[in-house]
């Protein structure tokens, strides 16, 4: 009886120690995670701040044309954006740090009025000439960082995210490329004319 | 000719069942994809495109009909016996079908719905037919535009039923209706009005979805849809 007792204490302190031992690796290799995910966007963050980007509303594009060489008639804002209202636009406010992105159908002209719209507080700004990284936390403490990079000079900006991107009002389709409003200009849209739907 | 016979004894049985299946369950035929695409679940609350009341058209219109999306050229059913009153061309390639149906949503009214964004090619009704419920009246259409198709969201080349409804209430045209202000409208509702916009739609529209979730519940009890 004694031996069996003794033997049924062994084996659970085996156990119990491979858990530990495991838990360990565990925290060991999310830590590692975590360091090369920091070591990644820093590779990608540089110097300074674009300044095109900031202060005003950035509108999500897809390409219309493959084949185009002029990006004013290579990309444009589509049926899911101008008709469907199902494309979110962002706004990066540097006065106040906020990241804001909200419906591309909006009325409300950008930091106010707008009608539903999500916030998050900027902690870092990352960048070079031509890119930009925004380091923003919601109010739950989620991380979201987005990543701009300009596709060679063209003012039009592939974007890269890291984290949740909100849908809910906001719109579905997350478009890869963005401009800003001031440039938006040029570019053509989708005419919604006799969509009813 | 023996297979003649089998195929048309297979018939039979099968239009035996179905029209058992109508007098146990007098109630709304259920559409083929019930709970909706990705994130495009029509029965949320103004949530996404697909849903009710949700924007259309920046600073112009209010959408006015629940969408289901399905596959290019997947069957459309009739959700209740009625009478086909209209169709016509919707937009960008896709007709509309509007009919009649025998249920009352107000006391004395029979309810209109409108069947938008149809395959052209694919209408199986004609204006006067009667038709009955879980009858196949068209398949669903793809978006064209200047010979282009038009992105459906998650494909290259989906469709969607475009389903509004009417109480019965009123008379004429059920859409265009550029004039009836938000504030007109006897039943339909959405949080999304407070800049101008509209449904532009007859004033006895109202949000589908209690009859589409009705429609599921009768469908599956019947076994019709999983």
């Amino acid at each position: 009886m004694k031996k069996s007792l003794i033997l049924i204490v062994i084996f659970s302190i085996v156990i119990l120690g491979c858990k530990e031992a495991n838990k360990q690796s565990e925290k060991e290799i999310i830590k590692k995670d975590i360091i090369k995910k920091d070591i990644d966007v820093k590779k990608i963050a540089k110097k300074e701040i674009p300044k095109d980007l900031l202060n005003q509303k950035l509108v999500g594009l897809v390409i219309k044309n493959t084949k185009e060489t002029d990006v004013n008639k290579k990309y444009w804002v589509d049926f899911a954006a101008s008709c469907m209202c199902d494309s979110p636009s962002i706004y990066i406010n540097k006065k106040t740090n906020k990241l804001i992105i909200f419906n591309y159908c909006d009325n409300g002209t950008p930091p106010n009025n707008l009608e539903q719209s999500f916030e998050y507080v900027i902690y870092k700004f990352e960048s070079d000439d031509k890119d930009l990284s925004v380091f923003s936390k919601d109010e739950n403490d989620n991380d979201l960082v987005l990543i701009f990079s300009e596709i060679s000079n063209s003012k039009i900006y592939n974007l890269k995210v890291i984290g949740k991107f909100p849908n809910d009002y906001v719109g579905n389709t997350l478009n890869k490329f963005f401009i800003t409003k001031s440039n938006l200009k040029n570019l053509k849209k989708e005419d919604c004319g006799g969509f009813d739907g | 000719m023996v297979l003649k016979v089998i195929f048309l004894f297979v018939c039979t049985i099968k239009i035996t069942l179905f029209t058992q299946f109508f007098t146990i369950y007098d109630e709304f035929f259920g559409l083929n994809h019930p709970d909706g695409y990705k994130n495009y679940d029509y029965t949320k609350n103004e949530k996404n495109s697909a849903t009710f009341g949700y924007r259309r058209n920046p600073g112009m219109r209010i959408h006015a009909a629940r969408d289901l999306y399905y596959e290019i050229d997947e069957p459309i059913y009739a959700i209740a016996n009625g009478v086909v009153k209209r169709i016509k061309a919707f937009y960008w390639d896709t007709w509309v079908i509007e009919i009649e149906h025998e249920h009352q949503h107000v006391k004395g009214h029979n309810i209109m719905v409108r069947y938008g964004e149809v395959n052209k090619n694919g209408v199986l009704v004609k204006v006067g037919d009667k038709v009955v419920r879980g009858q196949e009246i068209a398949k669903i259409g793809l978006l064209k535009k200047n010979g282009r198709f038009i992105k459906q969201p998650g494909s290259d080349k989906r469709g969607m039923l475009h389903i509004e409804i009417y109480t019965g209430e009123e008379s004429g045209s059920l859409f265009g209706r550029s004039s009836v202000k938000y504030s007109d409208m006897s039943y339909a509702t959405s949080s999304n009005y407070s800049s101008g916009r509209s449904f532009k739609r007859r004033k006895d529209l109202i949000d589908p979805l209690p009859l589409l979730k009705k429609m599921l519940i009768s469908s599956k009890k019947e076994g019709l849809i999983e």
